[in-house]
């Protein structure tokens, strides 16, 4: 390729084109009388079809709708044989999987001199037949006919797909040729240019604008054509850039609701955003058609990202059964072969692939975001260096190197190689964002400890590093006596204040529901000023996290997702009263309604929810999977368990070997064991509707959120008489006497609200949701002066909500009255989990050691006081001062008495604290 | 417990006391000749609901209690309010234009040249349509009108605090040379409940806002207290922060976010801020010869002090520490001396200092 043509992009030829104004009107005469002339893969009708009683354009129309069926049906009975038909016949077999049928259709034509030569050629490249389709393609290129240009571009492409990248660049380059003299002005032959630009953008990143020129300009000149747009929404999610991709294929999908190429591509957006229709989308899919190569294929992935090998297998051999040649099903194969431990295979089928394609860096990439996705990230990393050793020009693979060094800790390599990345491809969103990210870690500062290495934003780690280090170490402690194990140190954690920022640490773009995200060694998670107070409790994340560190080490990150998140909020539950997911009422619907999954798919709960509160569920019953398996078994259960997983076992040998049990035998078990334990509970629900179709929860790594959600028993205009008849009749349902208990305490008759309360509570004690009992109760004994059954209330409350904030400043308050002060302290020390930026709670604190003589804590919290920059800063640093001096620190207490007198020079508590230190006290 | 901090739990009253000599220095600097007097008019505008008309009451009673506190006497204090049944003993009249104006009015007969007039609106505002306008019982007054009554105040010191809503707009129409302008928001598009006149209020009672401990609060340091208050309450809760206050008096206009304080060249606002002080400073009834001579000891130390603090960021810290280490002992004795020479104007009150330590 000449620099000039590398450099020159794309030229607009005005005369030859027609203004995007003009496009709109300009495109049904185009498509009806000058691309009749055309006849390129997009031909137009003949003149002669129009004549018929449901014209050739008619069907068209259906096809362009969707009506597959019917189209073809009517070609039959009208047995047309002109090209028109035979296109609009061979569009709707390939648009259903008909592949075979469509290249019969061709026996006996001169595709090449009707101009179908390229149809043609694609009909046998759907099937696989590359070598018949290269010939095709030959003919048509030679035969110089109407479809040439596109015959070359499809040439080239063929040789890209074999690795011949010059080959294939001088092809593409010659359409960005063809377009600048003007030779390419039909939409097929647009498109053409497009995909070369896009194919070229790696060399000259510049182009993927020039290819978006071009699918504009092709959807201009025939706006009814969908392929264009679904090329726009391909390009568009490749760079990260979801929503331009929705809008995009959502265009297309308005037209024709069936196109299978546009749901493929909407599903994978789906499946980017984490919309959990992202399945059903796909099945549409197939629904047309199910020789969907490409949709195959990702249907494999989605199943190996669940972790389900042998589904994975199944659909891939699917798509070979269309396509024995296809890289990217070979790729699935090889990945599948890999992360199941079958080396050999892996090895045949890597060797496979490149042999057919010696520089497909695409099968290391896919490899390594495989591996990514399975928490493998010393592997991705691994694999994503070969595949830019093979192809020095694969963006795409640096991105992954540098994104999964990042992940290791490894930040200056990660940042070298995103840099690389970014510079061959700036329109990358994830590696932008990325590098903007590391762009602020200047801001962060080190804290190191024993075992952990903590980075937070300088402006916070004064007052979250004594508390993070404290409960990390106490983790630390906990865990590796409990696992035997010690993972490699120090450990990571990244904790950042804005929320977005960990977002695109984790994912790459802001918008992701995760509370916190463990790769192995490296952690990172919001920071509590990143999420409304009563909404995150950051020690809860942090010690979930660091679960995460053992339990995916100690398996040489072979662990199944469902178990790992499972002992993580297991763990969380153990650390603190109240830690960990709690049960709702949406997981005794799903429980009574059979909507929970049994073990072998759990982890699809996960991975792809079919219901937005589906993961949500699946955290809780992992957990509860995870605790009755200790309680059954013992923890060295659990442990074995691991040590299988470790090996390579499968999920029925491990179970097998850990408790002699298969896999229906457990479920069957632990679906009992539930049904016993919430029995009663479920039973208060009633006919309670299943949660399945309600509102989004937060998801991801680090468990769904926390955050109270809308108070379910409350009623915009209660009617209090049809209430109490209702709670009268239905003294066992749970919601009714809830909600009868509710509207009675927002009206503050607080002792009738009493009873439907308290007969509430003990249906379904484990409630502690949004407008559950014990709040109300609490305030209804407060108000009685009954502070003994509030504090007991609140108590249970707190023991199993860990982020009831309001409540457990209320429980302290209580307790302190009440003369309780070491459980008043208990208490304030968990509130500070949900949130440390309260001066009142440090405050009490600091006073509740100071006059208990724990100096040593007194200056934590003290210290935290200084550091939250209250208004009274000379008398907080007195105070600090006054701790550190009793609490031996007089170096400290020198300093900190120094800054106080710096505020305030003339501060006489100060004055006399710095003279006693200095020994010229009174 | 909540956002907001507790106030003056554990500020004893002896600050006041020992540091009366170097707050003569700067109510000297402030105010102009010993003697000027304070003077305030607090208003709350129309609430438009009763939660709001309750709390702009609560705030107001707050500053006109934080003024008597400090030694303004009555007739120098004038409260209008939206509801005077709210509180008719201090309510003198209702809040509407005329009776506003008519207030200010009587301000300049009533201080004199020299003195400090401190005018606070606590109540909503608007200004993203039209002049900026504080509502008042009636027609609304626009930020103009305000500009022109107080023509008359131009030497006196005048700190008008216009805690409502939308009421960034009033900062560039009463910019003025030897004025303080302090206001809720940045500009009038800023139309969502303001925080502010809340920690306003808290920041002038009961010294939540005498940052640097002399006893007494500075326009400055309620801004600073207010500001970081709002600041802190946002973060808190987790909301979008939908106010920043501004404080603009050197006349520019303009107006600052961070003012910044003594520090302060003429080309940066927060100098005259931190300066004006809002309360009565009693005088010592007879400084002797000795405490004379200790007063002017401790000038000199604090000066060297300011010196030093500037030169912080060149030295190293451990230099710098034992160097203020020196200084700051020197002044704790010069203040010991202070107090056994019996020149305090007001006696011990006997308080105990933060966690029970008992004062000397």
């Amino acid at each position: 390729m000449s620099e000039r043509r590398h450099s020159a992009g794309l030229r607009r030829v005005e005369s030859r084109r027609p203004r995007r104004a003009d496009a709109q009107k300009q495109a049904s005469f185009i498509q009806v009388l000058a691309l009749v002339l055309a006849a390129g893969v997009w031909s137009p009708l003949t003149a002669a079809a129009q004549d018929e009683e449901v014209s050739l354009q008619d069907i068209e129309q259906w096809i362009l709708t969707g009506r597959y069926g019917d189209a073809l049906e009517q070609l039959e009975i009208q047995s047309a044989d002109d090209a028109g038909a035979l296109r609009l016949r061979v569009e709707a077999l390939t648009s259903t999987g008909r592949y075979e049928e469509a290249a019969r259709a061709f026996e006996g034509v001169d595709a090449t001199g009707l101009g179908l030569g390229v149809l043609r050629g694609r009909v046998a490249l759907l099937a696989g037949d590359r070598e018949q389709a290269g010939r095709w393609f030959e003919e048509a290129r030679a035969a110089r006919g109407r479809d040439a240009l596109v015959a070359s571009f499809e040439l080239a492409r063929l040789a890209w797909d074999r690795g011949d990248i010059e080959e294939a660049a001088r092809g593409f380059y010659g359409m960005i040729d063809a377009y600048n003299t003007g030779a390419a002005d039909t939409a097929a032959e647009l498109l053409a240019v497009a995909e070369a630009c896009r194919l070229l953008g790696r060399d000259d990143p510049e182009l993927f604008k020039d290819a978006l020129r071009a699918y504009d300009e092709a959807v201009a000149l025939a706006p009814s054509w969908p392929l264009p747009r679904v090329r726009v929404g391909e390009l568009f999610l490749e760079k990260y850039d979801s929503g331009q991709a929705r809008s995009s294929l959502a265009d297309v999908l308005r037209a024709n609701p069936r196109h299978p190429e546009a749901l493929l591509a909407m599903a994978r957006t789906m499946r980017f955003d984490g919309d959990p229709r992202a399945q059903a989308t796909l099945d549409a899919a197939f629904d047309v058609n199910p020789n969907l190569t490409p949709a195959r294929v990702f249907q494999a992935w989605l199943h190996l990202g669940a972790e389900r090998w042998e589904e994975a297998r199944d659909e891939a051999g699917k798509a070979l059964d269309v396509d024995p040649g296809s890289l990217t099903a070979r790729t699935l194969l090889a990945a599948a072969a890999f992360l199941d431990g079958r080396d050999e295979d892996f090895a045949r089928l890597r060797d496979g692939v490149l042999a057919d394609n010696p520089r497909y860096a695409d099968l290391f990439n896919d490899l390594a975001d495989a591996s990514a996705d399975n928490r493998l990230y010393a592997q991705a990393r691994d694999f994503a260096a070969e595949a830019v050793r093979i192809d020095p020009k694969s963006w795409r693979g640096y991105g992954l190197l540098g994104m999964n060094q990042l992940r290791l800790g490894d930040i200056e390599a990660g940042r070298a190689n995103l840099e690389t990345s970014f510079a061959g491809d700036p329109y990358n969103v994830w590696t932008k964002n990325t590098l903007d990210l590391l762009d602020t870690f200047g801001e962060y500062r080190m804290v190191e400890s024993e075992h952990f290495e903590f980075h937070i934003h300088d402006r916070e780690a004064d007052l979250l590093a004594p508390y993070m280090v404290e409960l990390a170490e106490e983790a630390w402690a906990a865990l590796s006596e409990r696992y035997r194990f010690e993972p490699p140190t120090p450990i990571r954690v990244e904790v950042y204040p804005s929320h977005a920022d960990f977002s695109v640490r984790t994912v790459g773009l802001a918008g992701l529901g995760a509370l916190g995200v463990c790769f192995g060694p490296v952690l990172a998670l919001d920071s509590p000023s990143a999420r409304q107070v009563g909404h995150f409790n950051w020690g809860g994340t942090l010690w979930h996290e660091i679960a995460h560190t053992f339990t995916l080490l100690a398996t040489d990150s072979k662990i199944p997702r469902w178990l790992t998140e499972g002992l993580s909020v297991l763990e969380e539950r153990r650390a603190r009263p109240g830690w960990g997911d709690d049960v709702q009422v949406g997981f005794l619907t799903a429980l009574r309604d059979g909507e929970l999954l049994g073990i072998a798919e759990i982890n699809d709960g996960f991975v792809r929810p079919k219901f937005p509160n589906q993961i949500a569920l699946a955290y809780l019953q992992a957990s509860l999977i995870s605790e009755w398996i200790e309680e059954n078994y013992g923890f060295d259960a659990v442990l074995s368990m691991l040590a299988g997983y470790r090996d390579g076992k499968s999920t029925e040998d491990v179970f097998d070997e850990a408790m002699s049990l298969s896999l229906e035998e457990f479920d069957e078990r632990f679906f009992g064991h539930l049904r016993a334990r919430f029995g009663s509970a479920m039973a208060a629900l009633g006919d309670a509707p299943s949660e399945s179709g309600e509102e989004d929860q937060d998801e991801g790594e680090g468990g769904p959120s926390r955050a109270p959600t809308r108070n379910p028993f409350e009623r915009r205009e209660p009617n209090l008489e049809q209430l109490a008849l209702a709670a009268m009749e239905n003294p066992d349902d749970f919601r009714i006497q809830m909600t009868y208990g509710y509207a009675l305490f927002r009206e503050e008759r607080f002792a009738e609200a009493e009873e439907p309360l308290v007969r509430g509570r003990d249906l379904f004690p484990e409630y502690v949701g949004s407008g559950n009992a014990y709040t109300l109760l609490a305030e209804i004994y407060r108000q009685q002066e009954r502070e003994e059954e509030a504090i007991e209330a609140l108590m249970t409350l707190a023991a199993s909500n860990e982020t009831a904030w309001d409540e457990h400043l209320a429980l302290a308050e209580l307790l302190g009255a009440a003369g309780r002060e070491e459980e008043e302290a208990e208490i304030l020390e968990r509130s500070l989990y949900i949130s440390p930026h309260d001066l009142g709670v440090h405050r009490r604190l600091a006073e509740r050691a100071f006059a208990s003589e724990r100096f040593a804590l007194a200056v934590r919290e003290r210290a935290a006081l200084v550091a939250l920059d209250p208004p009274d800063r000379a008398v907080a640093l007195y105070e600090l001062a006054l701790a550190q001096h009793r609490a031996g620190r007089p170096e400290s207490a020198r300093r900190t008495v120094l800054r106080a007198l710096e505020v305030a020079p003339g501060y006489d508590p100060a004055q006399e604290l710095l003279l006693d230190l200095v020994g010229k006290g009174s | 417990m909540g956002g907001a901090a507790p106030s003056g739990d554990v500020v004893s009253g002896r600050g006041w006391n020992r540091l009366l000599p170097a707050a003569l220095l700067v109510y000297a600097l402030a105010s102009g000749p010993l003697g000027a007097e304070n003077h305030l008019l607090v208003v709350t505008g129309v609430g438009g609901e009763q939660s709001y008309t309750e709390r702009f009451h609560a705030w107001a009673t707050r500053v006109v209690e934080a003024a008597l506190e400090a030694g303004l006497s009555e007739d120098r204090v004038v409260y209008l309010g939206e509801r005077p049944e709210l509180d008719p003993e201090r309510i003198r009249d209702r809040s509407t234009g005329e009776n506003l104006l008519a207030e200010i009015e009587a301000l300049t007969k009533q201080s004199s040249a020299g003195d400090t007039v401190w005018i606070v609106l606590f109540g909503h505002g608007s200004g993203s349509a039209g002049p900026p306008r504080f509502n008042l019982p009636g027609r609304d007054l626009v930020a103009e009108q305000y500009a022109a009554a107080l023509e008359p105040l131009s030497d006196r010191r005048v700190v008008f605090i216009n805690a409502s809503s939308a009421s960034g707009g009033f900062i560039a129409p009463l910019a003025k040379e030897g004025r303080v302008v302090i206001t809720a928001t940045r500009s009038g598009a800023q139309g969502n409940e303001a925080l502010f006149g809340g920690y306003i209020a808290e920041a002038l009672d009961g010294g939540a806002g005498d940052r640097n401990k002399d006893g007494r609060t500075s326009a400055l340091e309620a801004f600073e207290f207010a500001q970081r208050e709002v600041e802190r309450y946002y973060r808190q809760a987790g909301q979008i922060r939908t106010e920043h206050a501004l404080l603009e008096d050197n006349g520019d206009g303009k107006g600052s976010l961070e003012p910044a304080g003594l520090d302060a060249d003429g080309q940066v606002d927060g100098r005259l801020a931190s300066l004006v002080l809002l309360g009565e400073e009693a005088l010592p009834a007879a400084l002797t010869e000795e405490s004379r001579e200790l007063a002017e000891r401790r000038g000199d130390i604090e000066r060297r002090i300011d010196e030093l603090r500037l030169q912080r960021e060149s030295l190293d810290e451990d230099v710098y520490l034992e160097e203020l280490q020196e200084l700051m002992v020197e002044l704790a004795l010069v203040d010991r001396e202070l107090d056994e020479s019996g020149t305090k104007s007001g006696e011990d009150d006997g308080s105990d200092g933060p966690n029970g330590e008992p004062d000397r």
